[in-house]
């Protein structure tokens, strides 16, 4: 589980900020959470207000991607929390499909495409070689490379998402 | 040294006796082993038979044994039935093992 | 880096010793170290002209060769194997070369897998 973080906007001229704050605190300090309260009036807070493209004040941001405008409610904050903590899609850049293939193709033609993508960028491979599931990640690793997620996605498919090094 | 050998025959030929004995006294002498198992040669290293003894004996003695899962695969052995200690591994690996030995020497035929 | 020689001298059919050799020098490519030779000599010749009979292989070696093409593998016939078995390589990945020329090959190699 990631941890979670608030980052609590708001402006001493605010008149409903004060009971923002309020619910805010209490929800960080039962759950453990780091807040922290920006105050929009600030040089700083004024460029992180922008970052976010706030438009209105009190803003709570929960793991600098969900939000929450107003005062917020404690069900609010724990839906929000639910699906901030949730591990964020990994996009691959180049996608192969290796069923069928067996050892040594299913390396070669991932070694191949891998060679295709930039430092940085993720190769999706789909495979149905069982031993290759567990060898493909492993060959992968020792060059270097970050395996990401090896998922099965069916009875006989399985997913290898690998970020090149 | 690092000494690396290639078994693709199953314990039916001599090949079997003849890379035991290779890698027993090169570990005796202080030498490093690495066998890879491929095509017959994955059954030297089945859990039940016979001739797995001596290879989990090389295993005991600091032996690293890896084998081609594909031709395991497709002889109906699965990672459990293996001796322990012995990688289900692939082509990578035996690639890696000619490159990183300083001999290596194949034991092959029908 | 190594010089590795897969050397292919048995008849096709009836085994899948050839294509496991051709098999295992495709693997062999994944380590860049490594420079990688395939010669056919004696009946393994058989193997470079027959290439594309899947009926009677039952497997497709055809893959093999254009994988190790593709990868810049050497392959290679030797001619007085052939010539002794009056038969001519077709497939333009094989090139054929006297048995001088392979003898010299396998004297050089670092690393010499006789399938």
């Amino acid at each position: 589980m990631r941890l979670a973080r608030f980052e609590l906007f708001y402006s001493p001229l605010c008149p409903t900020c004060p009971a923002a704050k309020e619910v805010v605190r209490e929800v960080a300090e039962e759950e453990g959470i780091e807040l922290e309260e920006i105050n929009i009036m600030s040089p700083e807070g004024e460029n992180r207000a922008k970052k976010y493209e706030i438009r209105g004040i009190p803003h709570l941001v929960i793991n600098g991607a969900c939000h929450i405008l107003g005062i917020p409610t404690k069900e609010a904050i724990a839906g929000l929390l639910r699906e901030a903590q949730k591990p964020k899609e990994i996009k691959p850049d180049r996608f192969i499909n290796i069923k069928g293939e067996v050892c040594p193709y299913t390396y070669v033609k991932s070694k191949l495409a891998l060679e295709e993508i930039e430092p940085g960028e993720v190769l999706e491979i789909i495979l149905d070689h069982k031993p290759a599931v567990e060898n493909v990640p492993r060959s992968m690793e020792n060059e270097g490379h970050k395996v990401l997620e090896v998922t099965q996605i069916n009875a006989t498919d399985y997913q290898i998402l690998v970020k090149k090094k | 040294m690092k000494l690396g050998m290639l078994l693709t025959t199953s314990s039916e030929n001599q090949n079997s006796e003849i890379v035991f004995k290779l890698a027993n006294i090169a570990l005796s002498a202080g030498h490093e082993v690495d066998l890879f198992f491929m095509d017959d040669g994955v059954y030297n290293v089945v859990a039940k038979n016979k001739i797995s003894p001596k290879f989990s004996e090389l295993l005991a003695k600091g032996a690293s044994l890896s084998l081609c899962g594909h031709t395991a695969e497709e002889r109906g052995i699965d990672k459990e039935d293996c001796l322990e200690g012995v990688q289900y591994a692939g082509q990578y690996e035996l690639a890696c093992m000619v490159q990183e030995t300083d001999r290596f020497l194949m034991f092959g035929g029908k | 880096m190594k010089k590795v020689v897969i050397i292919v001298r048995a008849l096709p059919f009836n085994t899948i010793r050839n294509s496991e050799a051709l098999r295992c020098a495709v693997g062999l490519t994944l380590e860049e170290e490594n420079k990688i030779h395939v010669i056919f000599i004696g009946d393994g010749v058989l193997t470079a002209v027959s290439l594309d009979c899947k009926e009677a292989l039952r497997l497709d070696l055809g893959k093999h060769i254009e994988t190790l093409k593709m990868m810049d593998v050497e392959l290679i016939a030797e001619e007085e194997a052939l010539n002794a078995r009056n038969i001519k390589v077709s497939r333009e990945e094989i090139i054929t070369k006297p048995r001088k020329a392979i003898n010299q090959a396998i004297a050089e190699a670092d690393v010499v897998m006789a399938f």
